[in-house]
This record gives C-alpha cells, structure tokens and sequence, in this order.
C-alpha cells in the first residue's frame, strides 16, 4: 500500500497549531467575541472551536511530550461546549440562543465529549501532566464548586451526571449512540486507572498493595470492555477511521502486565477475554495496515502468554491441556503473515521486551504525572519498568516489581 | 540540553544531530513511515492548480457528501446539512464560480469522505484507488486555501476547511497511545 498522503503526525501537530491560532485570532474560543454573531453562528463557532481543540490535543498526545504538555485544552478560554441540538433546530435566522435539546440528537457524540473534555480540562489530575501552573487559574475559574481532589468523587459525580443526562437514552442500535456509550464507558475506566495509579504509583509513592494493582487492572479492563462495546458492532464500522486514533494500548499494557505478574490470579479469565475480544474489534491488521504498528503489541501478548503458560505448566498442568486465548492465536498468525520472530521473556533487563517495550512508548501517552512530583524526567528508568518475575527484571525483587508501572505508557487521551 | 560530542582531531563528521532529544522508537518507525509534506503551507509548488477540473462530477459530489454525512459528520460536528447542501448543489451545478471558502470547504468534505473509506469501499464505489482519490481532493483543497488566503482568514467556512484538511491527513495506523 503506498503512503501517498499521510502526514507523520508531528508535522500534523504543527499545523494543527496553525489552525488553532487561526481559531483564536478569530475568537472562536470566547465567549465575549462570541456573543458578537448571531447565536446561528456563534452556536456554529463552539462547534468548530471545539471539534478542534479535542482532534489538536490528541494529535498533540501522540507527538512526544512536549506536545501532550502543550495542549490548548487548558483553563484559559471559556467557551462553553456545544449546544445538544440538531441541525433542523439550529436555525440561521433564530435571534435567541439554541436551547438544548432533551435525551439524544444529531450531535450526542461531539455534545457528550466536548463536556468530558470540559470536566477534565479544570481536573487537577490532568493539570498535574500539562500544566501543573495552570491548577490555579482552574480553582478560580470554578470557585464555588466541589473541589477536584483526588479526583474519585468528581469522576462519580460527572459519570452520574452523563448517564442521567445523555447516556441512559441512548440507544444501543443507533451507531452513533453507541459510539457515545462505549467511549463514555472507556474515558471513565482510563479516568479512574489514571487517577489511581498517580496515587499509587511511581519510586517516590508508596507501591501498590495487590488490592490496589487489582483495582487498576479492573479499571483497565472495562476501558476494553468499553472499547469492545463502541468498535464491536458492524454498524460503528464506518467510524473506524476515527476510532483507529484511540486505540486503548495503556489497557492492554496494563492488563497483560497483570497476567504477566499473577498469572493464577482471579482475574487472569477476564483479563483474557477482555484482550481477546478487543482485538478481534479493532480488527487492526487485518486491514493489512503492516507491521510496524504491530510489533510491540505481539510482544506485550507473547510475553504475557508465556508467562501465563508457564506458570500454569509449574502447577503441574500440561502444555496440551491449557487453552489458547483468542488473542494469542490471532497475534500468533498476524506474526507468522508478518514474518516476525516472536521474542521470548525473561533475559535481562536489557533485553527484556517488555522492559524495552516501555521505554519505547516514551512519549507516545500523556504520561501522569510526568516530570510532576517525585518523577525524575529521564527516559525509560528502570525501576519504572513493568511487573515481571525476578528473571526479568534482573534481581529486581518481585516485591517492589509489582507496584511500579510505567506511567509513560499509560497514555491519556480523554475524548472517547 | 545540547550533549557535547567529543571531536578528535581531524573529525569533522560530528553528529549536530546531538543536540536534539533522542528519538523515541515509535517516532523513528513514524519517520520511516510516512513522507513529510513540507511544501505546504509554503507554496513551494510552482504551478498553482485549476480546480475546476479537480471537483468529481455532480453525481460523485452528492456520493461524497452522503458519505461524509454518515461517517463523518456525526462524529466532528462542523457543519450545518441543512444550510450547507443547498449551497453544494448550486456549487456541483457551476464549477468554475465557486467562492474560495466553499470550494476549500468542498475539497475538505471530499477528501474526509473518501478518508473515511476503506480502500476497497472506495475502489467499489468511485473505480479509483483512496490514496489517489485524498491526494487529489487534498491537493485541490490546499490550493483552494491558498486562493483564500487562508492564514488570514475569517472565514469560519475556510477555517472549517484547513481543519477537515488537517483530520484528512491523520495517519491511518492506530497509533498506540
């Protein structure tokens, strides 16, 4: 397949940021100017501000960690999101502004993230990672309301309220209403994971006790459960082009770190399922896109696989007995198609692909946290990398394996 | 932070590259992958493009929009049907006349449609091939941006179109983040 016109995506990310001054030279991103138009055209203006503001910042996730940093998804502007309504009802000649419509229209989907985008851009949590100076210019921008801190209430409370509001009347048959459900389901899974692991996580916190790893691992799997639910079904298939910029690779990483690391545990069924069922969705490369996106995802499967065999061979089961996940058959295939040479676990530290694999998605998430407090800003440490038996780590004891994950990987894109 | 190489005498094939961050894997394997389209917004091409050649023919025009309306659309939410596709229909009728901000904004609308095909959607339905297809539609909508001048617009239309421009242009690959 040629490349024809595909721009890598740090070129994109520049002109993105021309697009965005164009924007603000324009004053699409306040509300002063705003209240200028007509409310036809001002209602029009929040639409394109903020379509744009979500596409610029996730292009920016992907452009290293300046470009997560730099995000105009900040405190600064106030435009308000756009209005629930559809086409028919937004009118040219209306001289009032748009009234929000009840339950689900035309724009759910855009409606529906531009506020989850609007929720996160005053959470200290995601300030934490962008701008950590802008905290104070949030807390004055919403005096009065429930202060964010540590975050899990707030997320409760948004998540009541998008259910109430919008998600309980969306209708699982209409593709774009499940569009909605399923990414909604996966922004507040990754909230949840994110806001946990800058708790827990990390040399200077304390680690995670197995209770708190087990948290996390849940969060991540409903993050691919939720992303199962949106790219799942034949009739969100003509989104793919869209939802191909979201694929949830902090949950995988994060869910076969746990089958790597306990790989008897309760959850390690689910776990497989949750893998297996998401790649089948996302259907990735059986849209014959190449291998290059595909080698560190084989790796981060094989590696938990043999792990999980192992382990099961150890408690005495035999290799024939033990069933093959889905998504271990599938990588297997795509693998030989692709002629690849599956790596094998353990080795040291330096060979490791699992280690390795984490310091090669530097900079590929919004990483939490950071270069925030207590996280030096040094590329691909050690002592962040994944859980893994002593062998793998090189005579790092289990112990303090376990409640380390690299935050770098654990990217943050909100706007599903 | 510039790292300092050392130069041994008489080596003068030091690496100026060193004071730039290392690369991350995943930007190198993007840096083999796609071609960087630097020309644009700098106009370096020599010949500016005639559009009206480049439009599809009224029947694929209304293709487009329908696909763009199914695939798209719903999902960015930056134009208004009920008053835009009027204004398609005079436009497919007459394309030699068309303004500057809607003819971007019509090249944007093309080139997401066909983005948002497969590319063996876009072979049934239009007998081309997509990367041939956005290339076109792309190239027809830079130069359309370039008739508007479109970094001093105020166009919400052109800047509608710069932006369908730029989501045409994502990389198609899932991009693990």
């Amino acid at each position: 397949m040629s490349m024809a016109f595909n721009t890598h995506p740090q070129s994109l990310y520049v002109m993105l940021g021309m697009a965005t001054r164009i924007a603000q030279r324009m004053g699409l991103h306040h509300e002063a100017t705003l209240s200028k138009y007509s409310p036809f055209e001002a209602e029009m203006r929040r639409r394109l501000w903020w379509s744009l503001v979500l596409f610029e910042s996730r292009i920016g996730e992907q452009s290293e960690k300046g470009g997560a940093r730099n995000s105009t998804l900040s405190p600064i502007w106030d435009c308000k999101p756009p209005t629930n309504i559809s086409d028919s009802d937004l009118r040219p000649e209306m001289k009032t502004s748009a009234v929000a419509g009840s339950r689900c229209t035309e724009a759910i989907f855009s409606v529906v993230r531009s506020q989850l985008a609007d929720y996160l851009r005053f959470a200290d949590f995601f300030l934490d990672f962008t701008n950590p100076a802008l905290k104070h210019v949030a807390r004055a921008a919403k005096m009065g309301s429930v202060e964010d801190g540590g975050g899990g209430d707030r997320i409760s409370v948004l998540e009541t309220e998008m259910e109430d509001k919008y998600i309980r009347f969306c209708d699982p048959t209409n593709p774009v209403q499940l569009l909605t459900i399923g990414t909604t389901r996966t922004f507040f899974a990754r909230c949840r994971l994110l806001c946990h692991l800058s708790s827990h996580a990390g040399p200077s916190l304390p680690h995670m006790s197995e209770g708190e790893m087990d948290t996390a691992t849940l969060h991540a799997i409903r993050m691919l459960e939720g992303d199962t639910m949106a790219t799942a079904s034949p009739s969100t298939k003509r989104y793919q082009w869209f939802m191909a910029s979201y694929f949830p690779l902090p949950a995988y990483l994060r869910v076969a770190q746990e089958i790597r690391a306990r790989p008897l545990g309760p959850r390690v069924d689910r776990a497989w399922g949750a893998l297996t069922d998401n790649f089948a969705a996302r259907m990735v490369f059986k849209l014959g896109y190449g291998a290059g996106a595909f080698t560190p995802l084989n790796r981060i499967i094989v590696q938990a696989w043999d792990a999980y065999e192992g382990a099961l061979v150890r408690e005495g089961r035999s290799r024939e007995s033990i069933a093959v996940p889905g998504i271990v058959g599938q990588v297997r295939q795509l693998a030989a198609e692709y002629e690849m040479v599956s790596t094998p676990a353990g080795g040291s530290p330096g060979t490791d692909d699992f280690n390795m694999g984490f310091g090669e998605f530097q900079g590929t998430g919004l990483p939490m946290l950071f270069g925030g407090p207590g996280f030096p800003d040094t590329m691909g440490q050690e002592s962040f990398l994944a859980v893994g038996d002593a062998a793998g780590l090189g005579g790092v004891p289990p112990q303090q394996a376990m409640g380390s994950m690299n935050l770098n990987d654990v990217g943050w894109y909100y706007s599903q | 932070m510039p790292r300092l190489t050392l130069i041994q005498d008489g080596d003068y094939e030091s690496d100026w590259s060193a004071d730039e961050e290392p690369k991350t894997a995943v930007t190198k394997m993007w840096d083999q992958l796609y071609h960087h389209r630097e020309d644009f917004p700098f106009g370096t091409r020599t010949a500016t493009l005639d559009l009206p050649p480049l439009h599809p023919g009224p029947a694929d025009i209304f293709r487009l929009w329908q696909i763009y309306l199914d695939n798209v659309n719903p999902l960015l939410n930056v134009t208004h049907s009920p008053t835009l596709q009027p204004r398609l229909v005079e436009a497919a009728g007459n394309p030699t006349g068309i303004a500057p901000p809607l003819e971007a904004l019509m090249f944007g609308i093309y080139s997401m449609a066909i983005r948002s095909l497969s590319p063996v959607d876009c072979e049934a339905a239009f007998l081309h091939g997509k990367d041939d297809l956005l290339l076109r539609y792309q190239s027809g909508c830079q130069q359309a941006l370039m008739n508007c001048g479109f970094l001093r617009t105020n166009s919400r239309d052109c800047l509608t179109a710069y932006y369908l421009y730029l989501v045409s242009s994502t990389p198609p690959y899932y991009f693990l983040a």
